[in-house]
């Protein structure tokens, strides 16, 4: 090297900082250069001599043991406990365990009963501008969702639409309590009314705790024949406009007490406890009864064939296909 | 091992672990640094000394919280540092003369200049023209070349120890250099 290095190169090499071929290099030109070896010494001497009195200075400075004896005053330093969680980090594990075992409860569910238990899958709405939900007067376009947990007081007739995996829909007339349980079923308590399924291949209910299944080809449920006569009559009475579907029309005929064929056109086609009530002494009605020759013979043969295809008197759009 | 090769983080673990003298290993491995550092902002060696022993003595308070995966050093300085900041705010002491340190080592020197022989007095000479050089440089060059000249630390380390960029480092130290060449060759041609 003949040219004289940068002054930071000579800052460098005093620091240390030069490494491998740049440090021979340098130290190579020192040995020939006297300027630049006389600086460099100047520098480091310099050096040397702030380092030596900054030492000296310290030596009459130190605090070793004023530390010491200051330290040995105060409590001994503790290991750090782990920091303590804020709230939400408290929260965070319990919330996240009661997510987890709520999805794993809805899907230990089977799939039919989670889409049968959605809180809109079961709704209806009156027929008629008379009757009431708990009491109150309800106006047919009022529709109501089943919910898990209330129950409600229905009175007058009822068009219930079931959005399940089977839609169906049935119609009620008379009284009852309706609820709705967490197994997707719709439950009719202190019930005294008929049921007919207008729309669907099948819907299962309760009423007054026994099972009832509502299959396309029967024709229609009732819980006590004399109670529902009467009602009926009233509501033939009252609300002679009441729509219905040709099911339904037929369905409703053999409630008249007075037609006791009819009426027993209708039981014959129920098992569940209730149908023993049905065929009570009072009406002296069995099952095995000759039916009337007078009910039309569609109703008694081919019930299924009258159950297809039937357009929802309700609405302006069929509802679905009976099966 | 001897306990003055353990590292910092050894060390202090075994302080945590309640040998609290273990702690006058790390105080006699960094007193320089500290005291260096504070010296490059300080003025008045009574301060300097004051607050080496706060900066320890905090150190040894919060000891739990130190990362032993950060150098001991750079969390030395930055409890240093924030307790100069402190000092500065509440005192107005440090707006000594410029000459302080200078002052307190001639006047020391000169009584003792009797007992030391001329190269010694020449040196101390030089060290107070060198010191004098050094507290006219801005604060920002001064920390850096101190750290390095004193404590010979490599600019990598200083510059982690001041949470400094390499180059920042460097040029600062650069600069300083320079400086104090400009000075010394003025003051070699003063009369």
């Amino acid at each position: 090297m003949k040219k004289c290095p940068e002054k930071e190169i000579l800052f460098a090499l005093l620091d240390g900082e030069l490494e491998h071929e740049e440090l021979a290099r340098v130290q190579a030109h020192l040995k020939s250069c006297s300027r630049c070896a006389e600086e460099y010494k100047q520098m480091a001497c310099d050096d040397k001599i702030l380092r030596q009195g900054v030492e000296e200075l310290l030596a009459r400075h130190r605090v070793n043991s004023k530390i010491m004896a200051e330290i040995k005053k105060i409590p001994a330093p503790q290991p750090a406990a782990s920091k303590p969680a804020d709230w939400w980090q408290k929260a965070l594990i319990p919330a996240l365990a009661l997510g987890l075992l709520f999805l794993a409860m809805v899907f230990m569910i089977p799939a039919n009963h989670r889409f049968h238990g959605r809180v809109d899958s079961v709704s209806f709405h009156a027929l008629n501008n008379e009757s009431t939900v708990d009491g109150v007067t309800v106006q047919p376009e009022q529709k109501f969702n089943l919910s898990l947990c209330c129950r409600q007081s229905l009175q007058g007739q009822f068009l219930f639409s079931s959005l399940t995996e089977n839609p169906a829909e049935f119609v009620i007339r008379g009284t009852a309590m309706v609820s709705f349980t967490d197994q997707a079923l719709v439950v009719f308590s202190d019930a005294d009314l008929e049921v007919d399924l207008v729309n669907g291949s099948e819907v299962k209910i309760v009423v007054n705790d026994a099972d009832v299944s509502l299959s396309a080809g029967t024709v229609s449920y009732r819980t006590n024949p004399r109670a529902v006569a009467t009602m009926s009559a009233e509501i033939a009475s009252t609300t002679p406009e009441t729509p219905t579907s040709p099911i339904f029309e037929a369905a409703s005929k053999p409630v008249v007490a007075s037609d006791s064929a009819l009426a027993s056109a209708t039981t014959i086609l129920q098992t569940s406890a209730t149908d023993a009530e049905v065929a009570t002494d009072a009406f002296n009605i069995t099952a095995d009864a000759e039916p009337d020759p007078v009910i039309p013979a569609e109703v008694q043969t081919e019930p299924a064939s009258s159950v297809e295809h039937i357009t929802n008197p309700f609405v302006d759009q069929p509802l679905g296909q009976g099966q | 091992m001897n306990k003055h090769e353990m590292s910092d983080a050894e060390l202090v673990k075994m302080v945590l672990a309640g040998e609290i003298e273990q702690f006058s290993i790390l105080v006699e491995r960094y007193e320089k640094l500290a005291f260096s550092y504070l010296l490059s902002r300080l003025n008045d060696l009574q301060e300097v000394e004051d607050i080496v022993q706060d900066t320890f003595v905090k150190a040894f308070r919060h000891l739990a919280s130190y990362d032993c995966e950060r150098k001991f050093a750079g969390w030395l300085v930055t409890i240093a540092r924030n307790l100069l900041i402190d000092s500065r705010r509440k005192a107005s002491r440090n707006i000594a003369s410029t000459d302080l340190v200078t002052d307190v080592l001639l006047s020391d020197s000169t009584k003792e200049n009797k007992n030391h022989p001329p190269e010694v007095i020449i040196q101390r000479e030089r060290y107070r023209q060198i010191i004098n050089m050094i507290q006219e440089l801005p604060e920002d060059f001064r920390t850096p070349f101190l750290l390095r000249v004193v404590n010979e630390l490599p600019y990598q380390e200083i510059a982690e120890i001041l949470s400094l960029p390499l180059q920042t480092v460097k040029n600062r130290i650069f600069k300083a250099r320079g400086l104090l060449r400009e000075k010394r060759e003025n003051y070699e041609k003063m009369p």
